[in-house]
């Protein structure tokens, strides 16, 4: 179009377009008679003109997120729990509308329908059987199902809730262009579809409107399990589904099996190729016409559909149930569309382009498997992707491809790479690169949108990863209480950062689509373990995708590998697994094709020779083919990768070859300069790395460490301004090279490379020291290596990596051990801390032995760190032995048998109260002393519930001899926990109450706030000894969470022997007392779901430091085992409690064979088996172990004498043993506490119950519900109340009881009339 | 002054470096506020580009440097970037479905029922690109009266032509702009 042509145009359209049509042709007719074209062109013009309508006229909206706004309805109806929102369509039996869900806090669909004709008793028995079915359908948490969660009453309003969905169903996107997507529709119907078969459950109606395809491109099959049968509850009658979809044998009413619900996705499929129904017609007649004869082949309506669709559409549609296609023949079918391979062009003489470019062949499923796992985090949830293949089988390049993929998709993604290097050592070797990325990205933003994004508390973060320090990049906000983490609980500060990155994470995730990728993870370290934990699990977790990769081969031997494998079904983390096989011969030859050069010349044979000889592994397929193409007498020469390269190193420069070896060599990238010094280059930068380069055997990895001090800085540097690229770190093309490289080395050539790399290092300046531990070593000198490790050691701890720490210690002693001058012993005591501190309590206790051992002058005060490890790490028996062998030794009597304890108690109490009575003040002190007080106070602490007598023992002596310090911190610390111990003993608790008030008073004076602390937790363990759950609960939260900051409370004054940072983190005996019984109380008050959530929480924390002792003391004392029941999984609760008994060891040579724990075990056997009704086994079990705890010295705990007979009463009652129950009912009225009066209650109603006498059973019942009421045992309560009315109380609506029924049998079992339930209707 | 008002005025001047230098600084802005716009709205709305322009206008000019010219100057840069940000969308959105299915199949090309189209961004896009090459102006009324959301009236004080004008041009280039793509082949100008 020329500007004259369309000024005519112009002048003519502005003379007519406001003219009525008649008058506008009549114009134009004499115009521009010249050239007519024009006055056409005006016409068209016209005509589009008075056409366009509103064409244009709306302004954009940016991105039509949801067009269509759903019909808005008034809600009709109103809830307490749901706050009712759009209406959103109509089901078969209700509404559905969304709705905010009050109590969880979330966007729910809910189905709404009223309670119609159905009597009561048929609902509540279908609840029941809803209860039954949900959990069948709530275990199917699979992506192509919708979730179900909850049935809900409200009056006579129904509601059940499911997962809100954006999206429409397929009806929609059937007609809409969206066919690009429609494999994977089907692909991942058929996911779904099989996933509600595995689980027995037959969908019975798919048609096109229950399938739902979600803004994420997510199918989801709806009205499935539950949902359908909440509605043939509500009509009364089983469905038939719907005409037009249904199978000839649903019509038939044969058996319907899974065949039945693949001839419905059969139609489906039909009606998109055929464009209309197999049948059609009125609903008779296509009823009889699918019994009685197949469909017309689609292609007879539509001639263009492709071959294998109708075979498909046909297979599906087959009479025969038997003979019918399944899931198998639609994968293959429509995974053959997606993988067809396309025909790609290498570009002449570009290796690199065509490395990434080829990663595809072969590969197609495998990477639409990991898009499906891209649009999960886009749910908000995060999702981990393991890519997994033998070495060499291209993971990293697919991922490579997958990733250029989802950054063209939406160029807002933010990927994070990292990769491990097998012969690294830096400490969090598997976020190390992937965290220096997050740097940079960082720096990369604006101050505004980092400012955002950065953690509250920046300086923990700094703290334990080095790239975050402030010096390096400006980006912490200055402020920050960063520094409040220099001194405190090493552990607590680790946690801190790892929740700050956890956040930074997520801040990112909140703005961004986040990837994160990790290579190589089968080097990875078992300290990022903890981290991916922190990341990945719990509620909140950022939704971003974690890629890791690692070699199948190294699956089961790497510890991180299998520690991931074990956990990460816990972390409730969707997992996709893809892994990648070799390819097929045929996929192989098109890759060789791809890369040998003018494969015509070449001729075949090159090509299959090719794919032969590399089975399919694509990497040795790339090197052969480039072999291949240049080398001439390829066709005679031996296709291995050793021959290969060693041709080629034959053929290079020396130093060249040489460098190569020096980056195998190094084991991982390693700084340019660094390889050209070792290798002897000349000072020439560049050439050097030309030449380098050109091999096409190494490349440019990213840049250097954090750890290098001023190449951090360079490394931003790289990243904003590629100007500045003075150096980079050097990497070997693949791991197979490396290890063919050096295959071909001579061990003297070996250490001389190693030589030459640690000296080039040390020359360096820097401070890797990890590297250069590793050279030194590798060049055979064990001086320097030592030192090295020493100074490794030293710093990971400083950045608390303690396992890494431990392993920089290990390695010092075991060069040391080789002959150097270095100091053992303190080795010893430094590797013992950093195992403490990582929270392996046996080894840290061999630790300090062996530093003791080497005659340090602190040597009792090390075996006494030892055993106190020992003991708190759940060695009881060994801890035990060396206590005894020590104390004696640093001044602690030791009493050698349980007579002689009891007489020690009642002697050292007897002393004390004598001195509070008449105190005399100071009257022993000095560094002896205080070592004594210590010892003994440590032996109390850490036996507390592996011994509670001897603890008891222990700490009588120390508050004697407390007494005597007058030390007010000490004593106010005594007194409580002797407190406790009175109370535990029935001779002595009565002064248990004025213990604590002194105690009390004297924390007030002492310094610091820890000693009140402290004593508050002894009041919580106190209260709760006595049945006041709410005090108990009260004085607990008061403590929970200052306890983290100080390092040891197992020695008041600890005067440690290792550097600060390795001040092992011991018991803290009264904090985990605090958390058990804060956790008893909860049950008891029934705070079910909070307690299991607590327990969910220290249990985690207990993982993180590997402390046995807690997590079996956590699980077995406590909530584990109700709220597994209520969950109504008693096998799962036996189960676990077995498992966590199989952790403890209690074998003590003298006496408590039978501890604390057995006995909970026994319990929750016992109760498991009056849960599920067997009844004799229930009072077998519990008989035995009630045996052994009677001759225990545990009987003196009445708290568990109370909770002994009560549950052997309901043991008896269970069993009709009623003479028995009485027993224990009378034993019970004898404690004479609330908590005992009300349980004896509970069992008289119980025993009334099995008599058969309904006035006395309610009577009982009445006098129960008002005593268990006031002991505040809520549950019970609930159970009560059940049982007198027949009704579901609240509590167990709002804990979720999933079967209430059975629960109230168990707290208070007998025979209950079972038409009493619905005396009250 | 700030930086953004500066360029402005160099741009008003005929300054075509600053003109890109604006893009560049302005279009990530505008991008991320869209971004943002379409996290707070409830589904079921939808923004309108307007509402957008002037808040971006709001947020990314200091409030001295507000005057009636810069105003109307940003809000016709702020409509070409906007122009771009929603064709880069709609591209993306493309891209995207090409990747979930990796483009080897395309079952729709043969099967799918055609439904009303709305208006495709992407073909509007390269028949603003034609139109430019012949018409500028035209090209900048239909930027931002449709990306930018500008009534015929701020359009007409921006360029100093007439209301009426403007009314005749837009109507001249949205006639041209739907023929082109309507046509069964668009590049079928000759």
């Amino acid at each position: 179009m020329t500007a004259d042509r369309w000024a005519r145009i112009n002048a003519l359209f502005e003379h007519v377009y406001e003219m009525q049509e008649p008058d506008a042709e009549a114009w134009l007719a004499g115009q521009c008679e010249d050239d007519p074209t024009i006055v056409d062109e005006v016409r068209k013009l016209l005509t589009d003109h008075r056409g366009a309508g509103a064409f244009l006229e709306t302004v954009a909206a940016p991105f039509s997120l949801h067009e269509v706004a759903p019909p808005r309805e008034p809600a009709a109806v109103t809830s307490e729990r749901f706050e009712i929102r759009d209406f959103l369509g109509k089901g078969g039996f209700g509404d559905v509308y969304s709705a905010f869900d009050r109590q969880r806090n979330v966007l729910v669909a809910v189905k709404h329908f009223r309670q119609q004709t159905a009597s009561s008793t048929a609902l509540i028995r279908f609840k029941e059987e809803f209860r039954r079915v949900a959990k069948r359908s709530a275990d199917l948490n699979h992506r192509n199902l919708v979730r179900l969660y909850e049935l809900v009453q409200e009056g006579t309003n129904w509601f059940l809730t499911m997962e809100l969905l954006s999206g429409t169903d397929l009806t929609g996107a059937l007609d809409q262009p969206v066919g690009a997507e429609r494999p994977r529709i089907f692909l991942e119907l058929t996911d779904g579809l099989e996933a509600l078969h595995s689980a027995g459950i037959l969908h019975r109606d798919i048609k096109p409107s229950n399938i739902w395809v979600t803004d994420e491109g997510v199918v989801k099959l709806l009205d499935f399990g539950i949902a359908k049968e909440l509605e043939e509850f509500q009509r009364g009658a089983s469905s038939l589904g719907t005409p037009d979809f249904v199978a000839p044998e649903q019509i038939a009413g044969q058996t319907t099996s899974p065949a039945s619900d693949w001839y419905s996705v059969g139609v489906i499929l039909y009606q998109i190729f055929a464009r209309r129904l197999p049948f059609e017609g009125n609903t008779a007649a296509v009823l009889a016409a699918k019994q009685e004869r197949d469909p017309p082949a689609p292609s007879a309506f539509v001639k263009t559909v492709p071959e294998d669709m109708e075979a498909l559409c046909m297979g599906l549609l087959r009479r025969d149930p038997e003979r019918r296609f399944g899931a198998k023949e639609i994968r293959e079918a429509f995974t053959k569309r997606l993988a067809k391979p396309r025909v790609a062009s290498t570009p002449p003489g570009s290796r690199d382009v065509s490395r990434d470019d080829d990663a595809l062949i072969g590969r197609a499923a495998e990477l639409v498997e990991m898009h499906s796992a891209l649009y999960r985090t886009s749910k908000g949830q995060p999702c981990c992707l393991h890519v997994i293949g033998e070495s060499g089988m291209g993971k990293s390049a697919v991922i490579q491809q997958f990733l250029v993929m989802a950054l063209a998709e939406d160029s807002d993604t933010v990927v994070l790479r990292g990769r491990c290097y097998e012969t690294e050592v830096v400490a969090y070797k598997a976020f190390d690169e992937l965290l220096d990325d997050l740097a940079r990205f960082l720096q990369n933003s604006t101050p505004e949108a980092r400012d955002a994004m950065m953690p509250r508390h920046a300086g923990a973060l700094a703290r334990v990863f080095p790239v975050f320090q402030p010096a390096k990049s400006p980006h912490v906000r200055s402020g920050d209480t960063g520094a409040r983490q220099a001194v405190g609980d090493p552990v607590a500060a680790r946690r801190e950062a790892f929740r700050s990155l956890r956040e930074l994470l997520g801040r990112v995730a909140d703005r961004h689509r986040l990837i994160l990728f990790i290579d190589d993870l089968q080097w990875g370290d078992s300290d990022s373990l903890a981290l991916f934990r922190e990341i990945l699990s719990g509620p909140g977790a950022p939704p971003l995708l974690m890629i890791l990769a690692y070699r199948s081969e190294e699956a089961d031997r790497t510890p991180l590998l299998r520690d991931i494998a074990r956990e990460e079904q816990a972390w409730n983390v969707p997992v996709t697994r893809v892994e990648l096989k070799a390819l097929t011969p045929e996929d192989s030859e098109a890759l060789a094709r791809q890369i040998v050069a003018s494969p015509e010349k070449r001729g075949k044979n090159a090509i299959a020779r090719v794919a032969a000889e590399s089975a399919g592994n694509p990497f040795l397929i790339r090197e052969f083919a480039s072999f291949v193409s240049e080398s001439p007498d390829a066709a005679t020469s031996e296709l291995t990768l050793q021959a290969v390269l060693e041709r080629q190193l034959r053929t290079m420069d020396l130093p060249v070859a040489r460098a190569l070896e020096v980056i195998a060599v190094a084991g991982g990238p390693l700084d340019e300069k660094i390889v050209y010094a070792a290798a002897n280059f000349g000072a020439d930068l560049l050439a050097a790395r030309s030449a380098v380069l050109s091999t096409r055997l190494a490349r440019a990895a990213a840049a250097a460490k954090a750890w290098f001090g001023t190449a951090y800085d360079t490394a931003i540097n790289l990243a904003i301004n590629p100007a500045f690229r003075t150096s980079f770190n050097l990497d070997l093309y693949h791991g197979r090279v490396r290890s063919a490289l050096i295959e071909h080395l001579s061990a003297e050539r070996k250490r001389e490379i190693h030589r030459a790399i640690a000296q080039a290092l040390e020359e360096s300046g820097a401070a890797d020291y990890e590297r250069m531990l590793a050279h030194f070593r590798g060049a055979g000198d064990r001086e320097r290596a030592a030192q090295y490790a020493r100074r490794a050691g030293d710093r990971a701890g400083t950045l608390l990596a303690f396992e890494h720490a431990a392993r920089m210690y290990r390695q010092a002693l075991e060069i040391a051990s080789e002959g150097t001058s270095t100091d053992a012993a303190e080795l010893w005591t430094l590797l013992a801390g950093a195992l403490a501190n990582a929270g392996r309590g046996a080894e840290a206790a061999q630790a300090y032995f062996s530093a003791a051992d080497s005659g340090r002058e602190d040597r009792l005060w090390l075996q006494m760190r030892g055993a106190e490890q020992l003991l708190i790490s759940g060695h009881n028996a060994e801890g035990l032995a060396r206590l005894r062998d020590v104390l004696p030794r640093l001044g602690v009597p030791c009493p050698k048998s349980r007579w002689w304890i009891e007489l020690s108690i009642w002697w050292n109490r007897r002393r004390a109260r004598q001195r509070m009575r008449h105190p005399v003040g100071r009257t022993r002190s000095g560094v002896e002393f205080e070592r004594q007080m210590d010892a003994c106070w440590s032996a109390a602490m850490s036996l507390a519930l592996a011994d509670p007598r001897r603890s008891a023992e222990f700490c009588a002596r120390h508050l004697f001899w407390a007494m005597d310090s007058d030390d007010p911190y000490r004593m106010s610390m005594a007194l409580a926990a002797e407190a406790v111990h009175c109370l535990a003993d029935k001779n002595a608790s009565t002064d248990a109450d004025l213990l604590l008030a002194e105690a009390r008073r004297m924390a007030l004076t002492a310094p610091g706030q820890e000693s009140e602390a402290f004593v508050a937790c002894m009041n919580a363990i106190a209260a709760s000894l006595r049945g006041r759950w709410r005090e108990s609960l009260s004085f607990a939260r008061r403590v929970a969470p200052s306890r983290e900051s100080r390092p040891s409370s197992s020695s008041p004054k600890p005067d440690a022997p290792a550097a600060k940072h390795h001040e092992p983190h011991a018991a803290g005996w009264e904090r985990d007392g605090a958390v058990i019984f804060s956790l008893i109380a909860q049950t008891m008050l029934g705070e079910w779901q909070a307690a299991a959530q607590a327990l969910a929480e220290v249990t985690r924390e207990a993982r993180d430091r590997g402390n046995r002792y807690r997590l079996v003391n956590f699980h077995l004392l406590t909530a584990a085992f109700v709220t597994r029941l209520a969950g109504d999984e008693p096998k799962k609760a036996v189960e676990e409690a077995r498992e966590w008994i199989a952790m403890w060891d209690s074998s003590s040579p003298d006496s408590p064979s039978f501890d604390l724990q057995r006995y909970f075990a026994a319990v929750w056997e016992a109760e498991a088996a009056l849960y599920e009704g067997r009844t004799a086994d229930a009072w077998t079990i519990h008989d035995t172990a009630w045996k052994r705890l009677r001759s225990s010295d545990l009987m003196r705990l009445q708290i568990l004498r109370i909770g002994a007979a009560f549950l052997r009463g309901k043991c008896a009652v269970a069993a009709a043993a009623l003479d028995q129950a009485n027993s224990s009912r009378a034993t019970l009225e004898r404690e004479n506490t609330p908590l005992a009066t009300a349980l004896a209650a509970a069992l008289r109603a119980c025993i009334a119950s099995t008599q058969g006498d309904p006035d006395k059973t309610e009577a009982a019942l009445a006098n129960a519900e008002s005593l268990l009421t006031q002991a505040e045992m809520i549950p019970w309560v609930a159970a009560t109340q059940y049982r007198r009315s027949g009704v579901v109380s609240d509590w167990m609506q709002a804990q979720h009881i999933a079967n209430p029924v059975k629960l109230a049998d168990f707290l208070l079992p007998g025979t209950w009339p079972r038409a009493s339930a619905s005396r009250k209707q | 002054m700030d930086e953004i008002t500066q360029l402005l005025e160099k741009r008003r001047a005929g300054d075509s470096a600053a003109e890109a230098k604006l893009v560049e600084l302005v279009y990530p802005r505008l991008r991320r506020l869209a971004a943002s716009f379409i996290r707070r709205e409830r589904p079921g709305h939808t923004l309108q580009a307007t509402a957008l322009v002037h808040e971006a206008y709001l947020r990314i000019l200091p409030e001295n440097d507000r005057t009636l010219v810069n105003r109307s100057h940003f809000f016709a840069l702020a409509a070409r970037i906007m122009r771009q940000v929603l064709v880069d969308h709609a591209r993306g959105k493309r891209a995207k479905k090409r990747n979930s299915g990796l483009q080897m199949v395309t079952l729709e090309e043969e099967h799918a029922i055609e439904p009303a189209r709305p208006v495709d961004l992407i073909d509007l896009d390269s028949a603003l690109q034609r139109l430019s090459e012949f018409d500028v102006r035209k090209t900048q009324i239909v930027e931002m009266r449709y990306f930018g959301g500008l009534s015929n009236e701020e359009i007409a004080e921006l360029l100093n032509i007439s209301d009426r004008t403007v009314k005749r041009e837009w109507s001249l280039a949205r006639a041209w702009l739907a023929g082109q793509l309507h046509a069964p082949n668009p590049s079928s100008e000759k």
